[in-house]
């Protein structure tokens, strides 16, 4: 059975009416691949190396039936001459299309193969031939341990190094213990957005072309194919309407596809379409960064930390991409906890490796769980509680304003030790912990854990335009920078609108809402769209509309006076159809620039989760997760809620179902729906409360409200812990009887994913045999 | 000697549609959206491990006098197999012209959709369940307004569905809203009504087992 407890709803302020988003449920939204194909049109398919490092010498097709339906290959060659062999740009870099002619990693796409339908196209993908020649190019990096090896690294540009604190060494001599060379390691994760990428491209007069794209940067995506092209950027006007799921891979890593299919319907004179299949989807499109972290941290007997050195290789893949900002995320996670002196060494690794990108919360996730995982290590070694240890580290105001310097944060605002303490700390906790203490001691083949992780996050936010008109009929359309990727922008955006716009309607917003219609993002209707990332891409957009409301509301503010003085009530109609009369402006545009005080925040959260692990088969099952997320003054809690549950169930995947494994050529081998498990609905907590609290209007903030979209993925670290637990349990057990040391018992690595098999095996494979023996004795 | 099918008769959404001659390797997803005007069924992984394209098939049995509804990844089934059938997407569950069934509403209603894109497959798992648990005679009938799925049934209704941006809690609270031994009350956040107190069926969106025909008429 499946509970949530319901979010505290806002009641006194003057707060935007909540709306339900638009559904397309019943199967009318319009996704990319659903627009009707133009006459005309043709497919295209990546052809992808398979090899690490090579030079691509040809590419041919086997002879075969498939192979018949290729109309015609395009590849480097085929990139026009003033144009660019240029696939994405990030604001650090940019990245080449095709290979030209040294492919640098298994995964990279080497050309597209045409044909007439996408199925034929992705048959005849296929069929390709290539020849390989690795003739003087040395040999490919593929670890971090390689790229360490041959000084492979990407720079950290300085403005985005992050900031050490205090003294480290003086840190370590104030120590009672210490622990040294620790090692943590995080594996990547993939998408699995259900919409894989896929672009649709038309050519159109005067060297000018419109193309469908599913991604999070339609402003980007429109530079990149520009550049390819040889083209000015208001020559190509790139559509994105909603995106079936984004979650970072759509950021950066949809453009290459795009600027394939624009590049092929370049050069066709025909309208392209490219719906990757998810094979392809899986195996060229990056995911999240693995890392290797080793550390050193010293601290006392009560379990306070003095001192915590990181030595940090994070595997970038091959090009720059999103890998530069990643650092700072990392490190700004780390930091939740308060480690007195913090030092550390972080470095990109370049490697022959498909480029990793940004994934919903990224460098975030990491940190906050390898700041877990330092605080279970020293736990165990105090044989403390380790929710003991946690609270003990939490930082109090003065520390958190040390360790996030230039955060703009009130201490009343610093809701996290009251929110910790309520789940993991409080009577009702104990009591759950106690039970689990004695469920333990009566169950030999099943074991229970119970965990808690607190967060602290930091966001940035976004510069973000928009653009409300008003039509003759008093309809009301709204553009903004930010996309629809399901994380509810347009249904906040259109509660703002109806918000500020209200004091011209003529009682409260309510019917206002109905009026109001969010259409798709064009770059050549808006410019300066930017990203929608970070989580703060609906709050942005929402302040963008704020400003071109309060804009329209100053035009049209005296002349509904007027009205009102003359026929005494005003209804929305009367006014708008007076302002087409008085030829006032009904349209509005701006662009929301963060300022100094808003442009970046902290969250704060935590999370108790609960899991019954079957010592005999390894199978874990959530019994009940409870998330405390504090999300300022709520814009839409239904939208919030969505969310945190989202963020919550993917991290869930993250660390225990989703591992990704690649051949020796760092070719991904999980890469269908058979062997990379994303969770289903019977993964899902089996209780699952959600309490998304209300806090403090906060002056720069928009409405006060904070940023949902990420932060709570963290909190499922707290199913890892719990599944720990479980199986410290099962170990202290299996020790027991096998005459072992409590110490092998507690301390073991368990680095995500926690798969089954992991899970047994860190019980012990032979734990049956143990018991029998055991018995007979 | 091999039987040759040379055309291949099935309804889609209570259309009729011959296709002659028939491409063997021609998929039930493919045709649908690529020779019709259907969109609702997705592509996800072409591979019937998503559940994005599942659609409702259903086939009379004249020795049995019955039909069978079955859900299907419509990415794995071959126009072949579907001779005499009939196919429901999910426009042909409702759409805005015919209006909306219960489902799609409960869908927006519980905020069991985000993205949208796994919704429509969703749905047809849903719908798929319900149908064939009120056609069981043996079981009692269900009380005003509900099917006689049972809360444990419907919160397997949609194993086979992923879906990557709810964590699926609303949806399965939209599967048990259905559920004839459902209490109201635990279901969570919704438009339909404000406290858990107030939790009714009249409030929902009325399900009539019977709205949708399923069967081919022609």
């Amino acid at each position: 059975m499946h509970r949530s407890r319901e979010p505290h709803l806002n009641t006194a302020e003057q707060r935007p009416l909540a709306t339900r988003r638009q559904q397309p449920d019943r199967g009318e939204a319009v996704y990319v691949d659903d627009i009707p194909s133009p006459k005309d049109c043709v497919y295209g398919a990546f052809i992808y190396s398979t090899k690490p490092l090579a030079r691509i010498k040809k590419v041919d097709f086997k002879a075969s039936l498939a192979s018949e339906k290729i109309l015609t290959f395009i590849s480097a060659k085929d990139i026009p001459e003033n144009g660019e062999n240029i696939g994405s740009a990030t604001p650090v870099g940019t990245e080449a299309l095709f290979p030209d002619p040294v492919a640098n990693c298994a995964g990279q796409a080497i050309g597209v193969v045409i044909a007439e339908t996408q199925r034929y196209a992705n048959m005849a993908a296929k069929q390709a031939l290539v020849e390989y020649s690795t003739e003087g190019l040395g040999k490919p990096i593929l670890t971090v341990e390689d790229a360490v090896e041959n000084n492979s690294y990407f720079e950290i540009p300085s403005e985005y190094t992050p900031t050490p604190v205090g003294d480290f060494s003086k840190g370590m001599e104030e120590a009672d213990i210490k622990i040294s060379s620790a090692e943590v390691k995080l594996g990547s994760q993939y998408y699995f957005y259900m919409e894989t990428q896929v672009a649709l491209a038309i050519p159109d007069e005067d060297n000018c072309i419109t193309v469908y794209s599913s991604s999070q940067s339609p402003e980007f995506t429109q530079s990149v194919i520009a550049r390819c092209l040889g083209i000015p950027f208001h020559n190509v006007r790139v559509i994105t309407r909603r995106v079936g799921g984004g979650f970072g891979g759509k950021g950066f890593r949809s453009i290459p596809l795009a600027t394939a299919c624009a590049l092929a319907a370049y050069k066709l004179h025909r309208p392209v379409r490219m719906y990757m299949d998810r094979n392809t989807d899986m195996v060229t499109i990056g995911g999240r960064h693995p890392l290797k972290v080793k550390y050193d941290v010293g601290f006392k007997s009560d379990g306070r930390i003095t001192a915590l050195n990181l030595y940090v290789l994070i595997n970038a893949g091959i090009t720059r991409d999103y890998s530069p900002y990643f650092p700072r995320k990392f490190i700004a996670s780390i930091k939740k906890y308060n480690w007195s002196n913090l030092s550390f060494d972080v470095r990109l690794c370049k490697t022959n490796l498909t480029s990793k990108s940004s994934m919903r919360a990224p460098g975030h996730v990491q940190g906050s769980f390898v700041a877990d995982a330092i605080i279970e290590n020293v736990a165990s070694v105090l044989s403390l509680e380790t929710n003991h240890v946690r609270r003990t580290n939490l930082h109090s105001f003065d520390s958190l304003m040390l360790f996030y310097e230039g955060v703009n944060e009130e201490a009343n605002n610093y809701t996290l030790p009251s929110i910790f303490d309520k789940l993991a700390v409080s009577p009702d906790y104990q009591s759950r912990a106690e039970a689990v203490r004695n469920f333990n001691y009566a169950n030999k083949w099943k074991k229970r854990g119970i965990s808690s992780v607190p967060i602290v996050y930091m966001v940035y936010c976004n510069p973000i335009p928009g653009r409300v008109s008003v039509f003759n009929d008093a309809s009301i359309v709204v553009e903004v920078g930010g996309v629809e990727l399901g994380q509810g922008l347009w249904t906040k955006v259109k509660q703002m609108t109806a918000f500020c716009l209200g004091q011209l309607w003529e009682d409260g917003s309510e019917k206002l809402l109905e009026r109001v219609r969010i259409i798709q993002a064009d770059t050549l209707s808006m410019v300066q769209g930017w990203i929608t990332a970070g989580s703060t891409t609906s709050e942005s957009s929402c302040a963008a509309v704020q400003l071109a409301c309060n804009v329209l509301v100053e035009r049209l503010k005296p002349l509904k006076d007027r009205l009102l003085e003359e026929k005494g009530v005003v209804s929305w109609d009367l006014l708008i159809s007076q302002s087409v009369k008085e030829y006032v402006n009904l349209s509005a545009s701006s662009l929301h620039v963060p300022s100094q005080n808003s442009a970046k925040y902290l969250i704060y959260g935590a999370g108790t989760s609960e899991v019954e692990v079957d010592i005999l088969t390894g199978a874990t099952t959530i019994l009940r997760s409870d998330i405390s997320y504090d999300c300022g003054q709520s814009l839409n809690p239904a939208v919030d809620l969505g969310q945190a549950e989202g963020c919550f169930v993917q991290g869930i995947g993250f660390f225990l179902y989703e591992e990704c494994l690649t051949n020796s050529d760092g070719l991904l081998i999980t890469n269908n729906t058979w062997n990379y498990k994303i969770p289903t609905i019977d993964v899902i907590p089996k209780e699952f409360n959600v309490e998304i609290i209300n806090s403090g209007h906060h002056k720069y903030r928009v409405l006060s409200s904070k940023a949902s979209g990420e932060p709570p993925l963290l909190l499922a670290a707290s199913v890892h812990g719990a599944v720990r637990e479980a199986i410290r349990a099962a170990r202290l057990d299996y020790f027991s009887t096998s005459g072992g040391s409590q110490g092998s018992a507690l301390t073991f690595d368990m680095d995500p994913p926690t798969t089954m098999e992991t899970v047994k095996e860190l019980c012990g494979l032979d734990i049956v045999e143990k018991y029998l023996v055991g018995l007979i004795k | 000697m091999v039987n040759k099918l040379e055309r291949v008769v099935f309804a889609l959404n209570g259309e009729r549609y011959e296709v002659s001659p028939v491409d063997p390797s021609l998929t039930l997803l493919e045709f649908i959206r690529t020779r019709t005007h259907f969109k609702g069924p997705k592509l996800g992984c072409g591979e019937g491990g998503c559940g994005a394209c599942v659609v409702l098939v259903s086939r009379y049995d004249p020795t049995t006098d019955e039909v069978s509804d079955v859900s299907a990844s419509s990415c794995l089934v071959l126009l072949c197999n579907i001779n005499y059938c009939s196919v429901t997407t999910t426009e042909g569950l409702g759409n805005t012209k015919d209006g909306h069934h219960a489902i799609h509403q409960r869908f927006a209603g519980f905020h069991a959709s985000q993205c949208g894109f796994c919704t429509p497959g969703m749905c047809m798992s849903l719908f798929s369940s319900l149908v064939n648990a009120d056609k069981e005679n043996c079981r009692p009938k269900a009380r005003d307004g509900f099917s006689k799925i049972t809360v444990s049934e419907a919160e397997k209704a949609v194993t086979n569905n992923l879906c990557r941006c709810t964590g699926y809690r609303p949806i399965v609270d939209v599967s048990k809203s259905f559920a004839s031994d459902v209490d109201l009350e635990d279901l969570g956040l919704n438009i339909f009504w404000n406290r858990r107190g107030d939790a009714s069926v009249e409030k929902l969106p009325r399900y009539c087992k019977d709205s949708v025909c399923t069967s081919l008429n022609f």
